[in-house]
């Protein structure tokens, strides 16, 4: 697929947001928490974006280690919303098949076969609260059942479900 | 006022002690709970990959709420922002709610934008009040100096209308204080837990986490208190983690859900608040307050 191509496609994502409103202040990134650990600054994705370096975007790591904090998209002053734009990437890199973290076919296989991104685990239940002493304490492994909570819902009819989240998954919501 | 109760899957999955204190505290303060069926994940967590999906996934749920004729009330900051985000962005397109709805029609549901969500702490403050929260404390928390901890979805994006001021909130103050405990400002408050990196780079997340406790702990505070699933994840069952692979080697913090203290402060056993299930150094607090009885 070509850079235009490629261009015209996350216009589509992003729709109404202007990445060519932005004029560098860094208000994003001087709050963003991925910055201060990694080489992640919103303000260089928009520059990229600025540029047309979409394809080195959507293959990039980079735009995987944002932290969701959307303290970006909250303190722009130019209603750029880069979390929005790193969003649009992120959804292109998936649409055009690029390598993504392998988390999320973990999350969409769970959800296509329960309705939710993990099932109810078995979880510890120390015999006393902790302190900060570090003791060891003793504990019980308990479930839902175990705790009395109710059983979880789920779709009642999962393959209409999961037919329907397939094509939204594919773009398909015509 | 009756709620449809959205836990969401992290809460219903492992964050057990978020719903069996929410669903032990909810009634005594006059808001009933009704279980819908049929509900799936919010669809946030799908959001970066495919936003057709995320929009299809929270229009399903609210379709349900609507279908049952209530609002939901939803346990995690990540599901209310999910419903509150989707239904702005259908409310304002009406070719995308159509889109939806064609895909909602194979599980013969519809959304019209009847149903909306409620965040818990928006229940507390609107529909329960402060002072009817004052007047249920039996076990008063005076002397306890605790750090509040909204999460990052609950205060953003101030745009589509959420809870509080996106940089100066006091809900969660207002109610931590309303149990006798002080809750102060501190220059980390806003900052994040650092979850969203745990898929992409688990040891970035937790120095990020590391940190806001470390600070939390270095102003000397008795403990954490959070409404978030996920900043809980992160705070409360990461220490050791933390401890273990970053530099924050000294952090043991106690962290607490808001409906756990109201329930510790309203004199309910600690079981019955879920209190068994935190892995930080709750009993610290359960020291100072008398309540360690077990």
């Amino acid at each position: 697929m070509s850079c235009n191509e490629l261009a015209l496609k996350l216009q589509n994502i992003i729709g109404e947001h202007h990445p060519e409103l932005c004029h560098q202040c860094g208000k994003c990134s001087s709050g963003c928490p991925s910055s201060n650990f990694l080489d992640f600054k919103p303000r260089k994705i928009v520059a990229m974006v600025q540029l047309g370096m979409i394809e080195e975007l959507v293959g990039s790591e980079m735009i995987w280690q944002c932290a969701q904090c959307l303290a970006c998209k909250e303190r722009c002053p130019r209603e750029v919303a880069p979390y929005d734009l790193i969003q649009a990437l992120q959804n292109l890199a998936f649409s055009q098949n690029f390598s993504i973290p392998k988390g999320y076919s973990v999350l969409i296989d769970s959800i296509l076969t329960n309705g939710i991104i993990q099932n109810p685990t078995r979880v510890r239940a120390w015999k006393n609260p902790p302190t900060i002493d570090g003791k060891r304490v003793e504990y019980e492994k308990h479930d839902r059942t175990s705790l009395n909570l109710p059983k979880i819902t789920k779709p009642e009819e999962m393959s209409s479900f999961c037919l329907a989240l397939k094509k939204a998954l594919k773009g398909e919501t015509k | 006022m009756r709620f449809g109760l959205f836990p969401g899957c992290i809460v219903q999955s492992e964050q057990y002690a978020f719903e069996i204190s929410a669903r032990e505290t909810l009634p005594t303060l006059g808001i009933q709970i009704k279980e819908i069926d049929g509900l799936s994940c919010c669809g946030y967590s799908l959001k970066n990959v495919s936003i057709p999906a995320w929009f299809y996934m929270s229009a399903r749920n609210l379709a349900l709420a609507e279908k049952n004729e209530i609002d939901l009330l939803s346990l995690c900051n990540g599901c209310n922002l999910s419903f509150r985000e989707v239904k702005n962005y259908l409310s304002e397109n009406t070719k995308l709610r159509e889109r939806i709805n064609s895909l909602l029609s194979m599980e013969e549901l519809k959304y019209t934008g009847k149903a909306k969500s409620w965040h818990i702490l928006e229940v507390f403050n609107q529909v329960v009040g402060v002072e009817k929260i004052k007047s249920l404390v039996k076990v008063p928390l005076n002397g306890l100096k605790f750090a509040a901890h909204y999460g990052c979805h609950a205060l953003r994006p101030s745009q589509i209308g959420l809870i509080d001021d996106p940089e100066n909130p006091h809900i969660l103050e207002e109610l931590i204080q309303a149990l006798g405990a002080s809750a102060v400002d501190y220059p980390q408050r806003l900052d994040c837990c650092g979850q969203g990196l745990s898929m992409t780079t688990g040891k970035t997340a937790l120095k990020i986490s590391g940190g806001k406790l470390k600070a939390i702990q270095d102003q000397l505070f008795d403990g954490v208190v959070t409404i978030c699933p996920f900043c809980m994840k992160m705070l409360d069952s990461k220490q050791r983690a933390i401890r273990v692979s970053t530099d924050y080697k000294e952090v043991n913090m106690p962290i607490f859900y808001y409906t756990q203290l109201l329930g510790l402060a309203m004199g309910l056993d600690i079981e019955s608040i879920g209190l068994t299930l935190n892995s930080s150094p709750v009993g610290e607090i359960l020291n100072k307050i008398g309540g360690n009885k077990k």
